[in-house]
């Protein structure tokens, strides 16, 4: 089974290394990037096309829905999965819009990302 | 999960969304419409909630989550931000610090917040802008504590800005440990390595002293290199030690505000060279004498907004603080553009509390201003009429003496006030000669020493000391001191050095001075601590050292020396 690569766009460092400590326990997945904000997420997907990445909805710059309609925009068939707190219908609704495919909550357990990656193997 | 290896980086991430907070929300406070202040105290309450939730604080994150709903309000509204939401949010982040604090220090931080929680979310629901809202009283506390924000000193050899560099680039697969070139320590740990340097110069001077009757070659290069190695061990411990002054700058505009909103001044506050480097334990000696000076100027140095605009100034004042280097030491700054202080009432209050009339008259203005540092002298003229607890100056000015430092004032009446302190940068360990005085030991820093005579006792009875063609005043130490003379040398021996006559901070007159001592007895590098009561009264000393032996040897104070011998 090949290796899925994976970005983590968060602008906090904690999330970002809690999530990254938790995909690495997972085989089969490997962390090849962070990035902090939406717009350093967006360059980061444009130059490692990673197979899934993990973002984040409120980020400086650039906001996670705004940069997974960038993503699709610039042709990245990556998976995008949100990570949030915020779980209003009609946030969903903009998010599945933008090319959003799965929602993790924030914040983020163990089991939950577990079987929203197995979902994409 | 276990989250304990995530906390420092929880209160590495916490505390400075906490640092922007408290920015943003003045900067806001100054233009409550701009948006982009608003967007991102919404982002970082939303970090802090997000971080505390993954981290296992309920009521951290429940707590910020209230005010990340109030921001959401904000934003979506697009009204202008009311005095009490700021007010609001700043007691909140008073709260959310401590919280914090406590989390750093493994405490429980069971704090009462569903009063100020409930407020938060009336503030979220209510309608636009309410003018008779309830005021809240976040009476400015009056006593925050200003220290310097970092109990503990970072030491970072590699990277000065102290920064996450691995953010910006996607990070392979770790495949193997490592750990952060970043070590926090305990300050005290510094003041330990400190003390004990201080401790192997001196008795590095001890065993030079005893191998200068050796003759081994081998033994004199082995303790020359050992002197080499704590030389540099000492210079290296007084830079990590050192801080960026904008470790106390960082809250003042916040302590200002709180100070001018609770007696209605309108005031503008900046702070120039924040950057400047200096010893942590300068710089929390300094933070209270700081404070005291801003709510001085705020008190009673700014003039109400009306009565400004009376005498033809802006109705907002200013006060600035700067900071600069000169040489080996550090110049702090407190200016107001304020009413200044009236000299004349000034000095008829020194002759009304006893003091000798005509010294005071024959006092110049700059003198004069001095006075208010007298005990007894500044309390009754400087107390406000707002708060009734004005600071005394004395104690201002003893705090910036017990530090090494110096205060000066400079005013001009109806237009401003300028404090001025003289502070050194490091913790002082210096290279001191010294001196012996019948059986008492004293010593004077090298760098002063500009000659050392020996002049013949009748000599320097009749003509005094004459250096350069010149007549230089000088003080035999034992007199000044009260001793005995029980030599009966011809000669004596004469220092001259350069200082300043007086306590003037600024004015660069040191002046060509001479002291009559008994003998010489030994340089030595000393680590000079502050004096502390009862001896901080002491004539002549302005510090004191411990020699090799254990014995305490007072640094002479040659400001006062200089000055007597004229």
């Amino acid at each position: 089974m090949e290796t899925k690569n994976i970005l983590i766009v968060d602008d906090d460092a904690l999330i970002r290394a809690i999530l990254k400590d938790m995909v690495s326990g997972i085989n089969g997945f490997a962390v090849i990037g962070e990035a902090g904000d939406g717009l350093e997420g967006l360059e980061v997907s444009k130059q490692l096309v990673p197979d899934i990445v993990i973002l984040d909805l409120i980020m400086p710059k650039m906001n996670g829905i705004q940069m997974a309609r960038e993503i699709v925009k610039a042709g990245i068939s990556s998976h995008l999965i949100l990570c949030s707190t915020i779980k209003d219908e009609a946030m969903i609704e903009d998010a599945k819009a933008s090319g959003i495919t799965a929602f993790l909550k924030k914040p983020p357990v163990e089991e939950d990302i577990v079987s929203t990656l197995s979902s994409l193997l | 999960m276990d989250t304990t290896k995530y906390k420092s980086l929880f209160l590495k991430e916490t505390n400075g969304h906490l640092t922007s907070i408290e920015s943003t929300l003045l900067a806001l406070e100054a233009n409550p419409l701009d948006k982009a202040s608003i967007d991102a105290l919404f982002r970082h309450y939303h970090s802090i909630k997000g971080m505390s939730a993954s981290m296992g604080y309920p009521s951290l994150k429940d707590f910020s989550h209230v005010q990340e709903d109030l921001l959401q309000k904000l934003r979506s509204s697009g009204e202008q931000v009311s005095e009490d939401v700021i007010s609001a949010l700043l007691s909140a982040l008073d709260i959310m610090q401590e919280i914090v604090r406590l989390i750093e220090i493994d405490e429980p931080y069971d704090i009462d917040t569903t009063a100020l929680k409930n407020r938060i979310t009336e503030l979220a629901d209510a309608p636009a802008q309410k003018e008779d809202a309830p005021k809240e009283t976040t009476n400015a506390d009056q006593s925050t504590p200003l220290t310097p924000t970092a109990d503990k000193i970072t030491f970072n050899p590699d990277t000065p800005s102290g920064e996450d560099t691995k953010k910006n680039q996607p990070s392979q697969v770790q495949q193997h440990l490592k750990l952060s070139n970043i070590m926090k320590v305990e300050s005290h740990v510094f003041d330990d390595l400190l003390r004990i340097t201080g401790d192997l110069l001196m008795s590095l001077s001890s065993i030079k002293n005893i191998a200068t009757s050796t003759r081994s070659i081998e033994l004199k290069e082995g303790i020359h290199n050992l002197g080499k190695s704590v030389e540099e061990l000492n210079e290296n411990i007084l830079s990590a030690r050192m801080l960026p002054f904008k470790n106390l700058t960082v809250s003042l505009p916040r302590i200002v505000r709180d100070i001018s909103k609770s007696n209605g001044k309108e005031v503008g506050f900046r702070v120039d060279g924040e950057d400047i480097s200096l010893d942590r334990s300068i710089l929390e000696g300094m933070s209270d004498p700081l404070v005291h000076m801003i709510r001085n100027s705020v008190d009673h140095g700014i003039e109400a907004p009306n009565t400004r605009v009376t005498v033809g100034k802006p109705a907002k004042g200013t006060i600035t603080v700067r900071a600069f280097e000169n040489k080996d030491r550090a110049i702090i700054e407190v200016f107001d553009d304020g009413k200044g202080i009236d000299v004349k009432k000034l000095k008829e209050k020194a002759i009304a509390n006893g003091m000798d009339s005509d010294e005071v008259r024959g006092m110049s203005n700059q003198e004069a201003l001095q006075l208010i540092c007298k005990a007894g002298l500044s309390t009754k003229i400087t107390v406000t009429e707002v708060s009734g607890r004005g600071v005394g100056m004395d104690i201002v000015k003893s705090s910036v003496e017990e530090i090494g430092g110096k205060l000066e004032i400079e005013s001009v009446q109806g237009k401003y006030t300028k404090m001025i302190m003289e502070l050194p940068k490091t913790a002082s360990i210096i290279k001191v000669l010294l001196l012996g005085i019948e059986d008492e030991v004293v010593c004077m820093p090298i760098s002063k020493i500009t000659r050392i005579l020996k002049i013949n006792n009748e000599t320097l009875k009749e003509t005094g000391v004459f250096f350069n063609q010149n007549d230089v005043p000088f003080l035999t130490l034992k007199d000044a001191f009260g001793l005995e003379s029980t030599t009966d040398e011809d000669e004596s021996t004469v220092i001259l050095f350069e200082e300043k006559p007086g306590n003037s901070v600024l004015s660069n007159e040191a002046l060509l001075s001479a002291m009559v001592v008994d003998r010489l007895i030994d340089e030595v590098n000393a680590y000079i601590r502050p004096l502390t009561a009862p001896f901080s009264k002491l004539d002549y000393a302005t510090g004191f050292t411990i020699l090799g032996d254990g014995r305490p040897v007072f640094l002479l104070d040659l400001v006062k020396v200089a000055k007597d011998a004229r």
